[in-house]
């Protein structure tokens, strides 16, 4: 048996990582966050003096659109994972192992280790002007170069994304359901689609739940689906964060949009997941009655 | 060749390591060359010239790094690592030399070092205030507008005429952190500003904006070229290269670069060329560089890109007779910002666009 020595040891292996590789650049950047920048000058000088300016330019309306943008379309994409994933996963989920079923897996395992940018710039492709772009935004009654199409772009890119993780996420929580309870509503009365509303999703949806904050965390985290898919005209707060440190050197500015980004998604995960968990509740209550 | 096992195994495990390194891909095998250098340089085109100038020496070996977005960025990576430096000559142009010169990370330059420098006019490098030579000009380029005349609506005759509905959609426009705003200092120029007025642009471009006109916003050549070349918009701002590279693909690119003073369309001119980093590999470098400037090699590579040459002796290639500028045109038809001020400035004016002009996209 190993001694209390060497199971503290084990239990502060990854304490230390976590603080020497996270939370002391994170103390780094925080500080940055606070440091007077010179215009012209490649970070702040060393011992800058400290000021709140970073955060009060962050203040301008602009920034609200942006944060808004940034989480209103992965709010988007990632409920249309969700709903669109759904039957995908019961279909799998509810399938005898067998070939059927382990294509579809194979091709969903395909999909999300295929690279974003190829996914990307297929998608460019897709809906430029080589592909079907011009009919396509016709049809919706819009431009192709418009910036209603660079919205749906984005959207699509990240579905394209999200959709093969959310639906094997998906997968693993719908097989923890009896089968059987299913078919006991069907024969009860309830449609198919009740039955899934009513019995389905009240017994699933606290793996939901954790399913939508993982995937709605990394759709607020792109980058390279609203760099090149939104044309410019759509930004997230990555890419401003990228401009910031990669193109104009402002480390404090980049900083401190990068402190103000990770607050206001912690704030909203934890919202969220207590409204979503508060819906489970009330779901499952239901479904028990 | 007779391949034995040993020398099997040794080309696979470089061949592995090469590619575990991505772009950092050594040019030639170490052993041939008497120094190994590091140089940043532009991927497409660019590479590609360089890497066959690099080939006409035996001398210095080069591993490459490609710049990824505006070569602004290599800034940070080398901020991030200073005084240490994992480059040695970095090829860049003006308002990133500014930089570079500004927070003293560039080796000064004489034609003793380097003989073939003599073959260059002093007026085109980038000097420390000491005077002191610093970044080595390899080409001129002018970065200017442009427009597609099988798609685009009509002749473009003035700056006001990119306020037309019938280009809703059909223009490309960099972003700040693109050609360093020279696209705006060119609108400033037309409308009665320059680099230190920006107003009279930021108006014009939050018209342009609300106008729909803007179709898609570049923020890299590679951007200009797809967008241009792909038939996505038709007029756009961008360097000749971008322009002589569309009109390779589409013989039907018109260029705003000679203009007259009333269409108020002004080319830019920028100097691409090399710093060399202190603390690097300085001997190599300068020896490399100067291999470079070379009249024939110059030649060769500015053929390749679609630029005019920076050595005197070097002639300019045919096809592209009609992109460069005679004195005489260079005082009609081009500006030459402060571009100390412009890069100075960058971060402002890049903040300023996400808050003024992207909103209204």
């Amino acid at each position: 048996m190993f001694t209390l020595r060497w199971q503290l040891l084990f239990i502060a292996s990854p304490l230390i990582v976590i603080v020497v590789l996270f939370l002391g650049p994170l103390a780094l950047t925080v500080t940055e966050s606070f440091r007077t920048y010179i215009p012209g000058d490649i970070g702040s000088t060393q011992g800058a003096p400290f000021t709140l300016d970073n955060y009060r330019d962050l203040s301008d309306a602009a920034y609200v659109g942006y944060f808004a943008d940034t989480f209103r379309l992965s709010f988007i994409a990632a409920l249309a994972s969700m709903v669109l994933g759904y039957p995908l996963s019961h279909f799998i989920a509810r399938r005898p192992p067998g070939f059927i079923r382990k294509a579809i897996v194979s091709a969903l395992v395909i999909l999300m280790f295929m690279s974003a940018l190829v996914k990307v710039y297929a998608l460019t492709i897709a809906f430029g002007p080589v592909g079907f772009g011009r009919s396509f935004s016709a049809m919706l009654g819009t431009r192709m170069n418009g910036s209603i199409m660079s919205e749906i772009l984005v959207v699509i890119g990240l579905f394209s994304f999200l959709f093969p993780m959310t639906t094997l996420m998906m997968v693993s929580t719908i097989q923890n359901v009896n089968p059987r309870l299913l078919e006991a509503a069907v024969a009860l009365g309830a449609s198919w689609v009740t039955g899934h509303f009513r019995v389905i999703l009240p017994l699933c949806i606290k793996g939901f739940v954790s399913t939508f904050i993982v995937i709605y965390t990394l759709a607020i985290s792109a980058f390279v689906i609203p760099m090149i898919l939104g044309r410019g005209q759509i930004n997230f707060i990555t890419n401003l964060i990228y401009t910031r440190f990669s193109e104009i050197a402002n480390y404090p500015s980049g900083s401190a949009l990068s402190v103000l980004m990770l607050l206001v998604s912690m704030v909203l995960v934890f919202i969220s997941s207590s409204l979503l968990g508060r819906l489970a509740g009330s779901q499952k209550k239901q479904g028990t009655r | 060749m007779n391949w034995t096992r040993r020398a099997l195994l040794k080309s696979s495990a470089a061949t592995s390591a090469a590619c575990c390194l991505g772009l950092s891909v050594p040019a030639r095998p170490a052993w041939a060359a008497d120094a190994t250098i590091t140089a940043v340089e532009w991927g497409g085109r660019y590479h590609e010239n360089m890497q066959a100038a690099s080939d006409t020496q035996d001398a210095i070996d080069v591993v490459w790094e490609l710049h990824t977005g505006g070569a602004a960025a290599i800034l940070a990576k080398i901020k991030s690592t200073w005084p240490s430096v994992n480059y040695d000559v970095v090829a860049a142009y003006s308002p990133v030399f500014a930089s570079m010169i500004r927070e003293d990370w560039v080796e000064t330059v004489t034609a003793e070092q380097m003989p073939n420098l003599a073959d260059i006019p002093d007026g085109l490098f980038m000097t420390d205030k000491a005077g002191n030579k610093k970044a080595i000009p390899r080409t001129t380029t002018a970065l200017h507008w442009g427009y597609r005349r099988d798609l685009c609506p009509f002749e473009i005759t003035k700056v006001e005429d990119l306020l037309d509905p019938r280009l809703a959609g059909q223009i490309f426009f960099p972003a700040p952190v693109l050609n360093s705003n020279a696209q705006m200092i060119s609108i400033a120029r037309a409308l009665g500003g320059d680099e230190n007025n920006m107003e009279p642009a930021w108006e014009f471009v939050a018209e342009l904006a609300k106008s729909g006109n803007i179709g898609r916003v570049t923020t890299s050549g590679s951007d200009d070229f797809n967008t241009l070349s792909t038939g996505e918009t038709s007029v756009g701002f961008g360097a000749t290269s971008v322009f002589e590279r569309v009109n390779a693909v589409v013989p039907q690119v018109e260029y705003l670069h000679k203009m007259p003073d009333e269409s108020g369309f002004k080319s830019i001119i920028v100097m691409e060329g090399w710093a060399i980093l202190k603390g690097g590999n300085t001997e190599a470098a300068m020896k490399w560089v100067n291999a470079m400037l070379a009249a024939e090699v110059n030649q060769a590579f500015n053929a390749g890109i679609g630029a005019v040459p920076s050595n005197l002796k070097a002639n300019v290639a045919k096809e592209i007779e009609n992109v460069r500028f005679s004195q005489e045109e260079l005082e009609l038809y081009t500006y030459a910002p402060d571009w100390g001020f412009v890069s100075a400035n960058l971060s402002e004016w890049a903040q300023r666009w996400e808050r003024e002009i992207a909103p209204l996209l």
